[in-house]
């Protein structure tokens, strides 16, 4: 059959040129009309006929992110990017709008980054040398007080021993007990010939050789004898050879859940998504702790972001707001300053990142600072300023969506590992 | 994984008439490089989906649709006049297409090879997708291409016939033909699909 041989329009070609939008008369779509309501066979036709429309125009195909910028290059111009991030003035300010807001949240993003960056590099790298220098130091002085205090001090010789009676209070990390341990003495030689039984109440000591300064009287409260740290215990160890360190340390695994930023205003309502997802904007993380300072974990929860991004839908740009709740799950590391807040033991300020992924979105970045106590017990409280970025793509195209806010946390010391 | 409800709003972004943008095209560097990246935001997909249908595969279609856009930035450098932009740049794409057909001598494409969605869709429409795919490759060219034209790319039957040189009441049997026999090969599936619906 000749492509020529075109007739005036039966029921089903008209069916379809009036579809297409190409049929112009009326009496043609009142025909057709008519046609549809007395027969079946024709609304047949028009319910696969809209099935198939439907199915193709689902089926929309994307060229690589990747092309524009090889087109442009190709041509000796910069790349889209460049051309999103300058905004496109010159067709229209609504493109200028738009890069203007993805370079402003790629800018506090940065920011962010930057600044849990620099808190958690002040936190990490001088508090090393602060906590060495600071129980030397307490050491220190605390032998100048010791040999303020005439009457009772004396320097030891293996002929004249000091008497010690010693009482230390032991503090653990996260876990404020006291202890009360006795030392047992270090036996003189003339003790050890003499092979006579010692209280160790009352034992008269000799100063060891490696020794060099007199030893901490018994009622002395200072840090040296305060260990509350791995260091602190080693230190101690070491300042007092053959005997034990009375604090050996226990990391604790810790559970900690606690509620994210929603990134809205104040003003604004709370979307539909939020309203009906399931505890939305909280996270729960296990840590487990590396020593005193430093933990390690992971942290999964569901996070609502605000998402604005631009795309082609049927030819046309479009920009899609949305805010879905999304799951994440990532690595946590935490730093935590011990010893900051004297005036209140258990109170101390740490630095939290985590890197992960938000399921079928995309990568996720979060920081946090903030304030933990622990007054007693396994039970931790903690209050923040919390951070995340997360990075999206939509028909080949990056997007960034960001917030801020507040976070409150509470965390289970759960027990050692080993 | 997305929970709950997604709260979508949409606006427009460009509406600046292709023309305008299309005489930009002579402007300075940064003018043009501009106009040049909206137009092709805005038609990048139906040229691509277009090249794509026509070879059958995704490198071609890709390799075609940056040669689409060189020849009309040339063609904007240079003032040329045109009346119907997306008829214009359909053309373009279309003789290119046809220009790697004739070197390429592929007349088929593999099923397997020709199907891509960037979407998520449900079982029964990437079925029926499949399908559609399927019945194309069995229809004659020419009802391919004036389906594709106007069912991918939304032309009208006036800018189809522009695009592929013939008349207009070529281009409406063309389409009602290629409709036709895709809903004929379709029959018994979609009969099946309308009775589950």
């Amino acid at each position: 059959m000749s492509d020529m041989n075109y007739t005036p329009l039966n029921p089903d070609e008209a069916l379809h040129a009036f579809m297409d939008g190409e049929l112009d008369s009326a009496a043609e779509e009142q025909h057709l009309f008519d046609e549809l309501a007395a027969s079946p066979d024709l609304r047949g036709e028009m319910k696969d006929a809209l099935s198939i429309r439907a199915a193709v125009h689902r089926d929309l195909l994307a060229p690589p992110a990747s092309s524009e910028g090889a087109l442009l290059s190709s041509l000796g111009l910069a790349s889209g990017t460049a051309v999103t991030a300058s905004g496109a003035s010159a067709a229209t300010g609504a493109s200028a709008v738009t890069a203007g807001m993805g370079m402003r949240t790629l800018l506090s993003t940065a920011v962010l980054c930057l600044v849990t960056g620099f808190v958690v590099a002040w936190l990490l790298l001088p508090r090393e040398t602060i906590n060495q220098s600071n129980g030397i130091a307490g050491y220190t002085s605390q032998q100048q007080g010791a040999q303020q205090q005439g009457t009772q001090q004396q320097q030891p010789t293996a002929s004249a021993p000091v008497r010690i009676d010693t009482v230390v209070a032991i503090r653990y990390v996260n876990r404020p007990v006291v202890v009360r341990q006795e030392v047992a003495p270090i036996p003189t030689p003339a003790d050890q010939n003499a092979q006579t039984p010692q209280s160790p109440a009352s034992t008269e000591v000799a100063a060891n050789e490696t020794v060099s300064t007199i030893e901490p009287t018994a009622t002395r409260n200072d840090a040296f004898l305060h260990p509350r740290s791995t260091s602190d215990a080693m230190l101690w160890s070491a300042r007092k050879p053959g005997y034990e360190s009375p604090a050996v340390y226990s990391p604790q695994v810790i559970a900690r859940v606690r509620t994210l930023a929603n990134g809205l205003e104040a003003s604004e309502p709370t979307p539909e998504s939020v309203q009906q997802a399931f505890l939305p904007n909280t996270a729960i993380a296990l840590m487990y702790p590396l020593n005193d300072n430093h933990r390690l974990g992971f942290e999964m929860g569901t996070e609502s972001f605000r998402q604005e991004y631009t795309g082609v839908e049927d030819g046309r740009d479009v920009i899609i707001n949305q805010t879905p709740v999304l799951m994440w799950m990532g690595a946590t590391y935490q730093y935590q300053m011990t010893d900051v807040f004297s005036f209140l033991p258990g109170l101390y300020p740490f630095a939290e990142m985590t890197l992960g992924m938000a399921f079928e979105q995309g990568p996720l970045g979060r920081g946090q600072i903030g304030l933990a106590y622990q007054p007693i017990g396994p039970l931790r409280i903690s209050v923040g300023f919390d951070g995340s970025a997360l990075i999206y793509s939509h028909q080949g195209n990056s997007f960034t969506s960001s917030k801020w806010g507040f976070t409150y946390g509470l965390s289970f010391d759960l027990g050692t590992l080993r | 994984m997305a929970v709950g409800t997604m709260q979508r709003r949409k606006a427009d972004v460009d509406e600046t008439p292709d023309l305008d943008l299309y005489a930009l095209l002579t402007g300075d560097d940064p003018t043009a490089q501009r106009a040049l990246t909206i137009l092709y935001r805005r038609y990048s997909q139906r040229i691509y989906t277009y090249c794509r249908k026509i070879t059958g595969d995704n490198q071609t279609a890709e390799d075609l649709l940056q040669e689409t856009f060189v020849k009309l930035f040339d063609a904007g450098k240079q003032g040329r006049s045109i009346d119907n932009f997306p008829a214009y740049l359909m053309t373009i794409a279309r003789n290119l297409c046809l220009s790697h057909r004739a070197r390429s001598k592929r007349q088929y494409v593999p099923v397997e090879d020709f199907h891509l969605t960037v979407r998520d869709v449900p079982y029964e429409h990437k079925e029926l997708l499949h399908l559609i795919h399927m019945a194309l490759e069995l229809i004659p060219e020419d009802y391919r291409e004036a389906f594709v034209l106007r069912e991918y790319n939304g032309l009208a039957y006036n800018e189809i016939a522009e695009v592929i040189g013939e008349s207009l009441d070529v281009v409406k049997v063309r389409i009602f033909r290629a409709k036709k026999k895709i809903r004929e090969i379709l029959a018994p599936y979609l009969e099946d699909l309308n009775h589950k619906a």
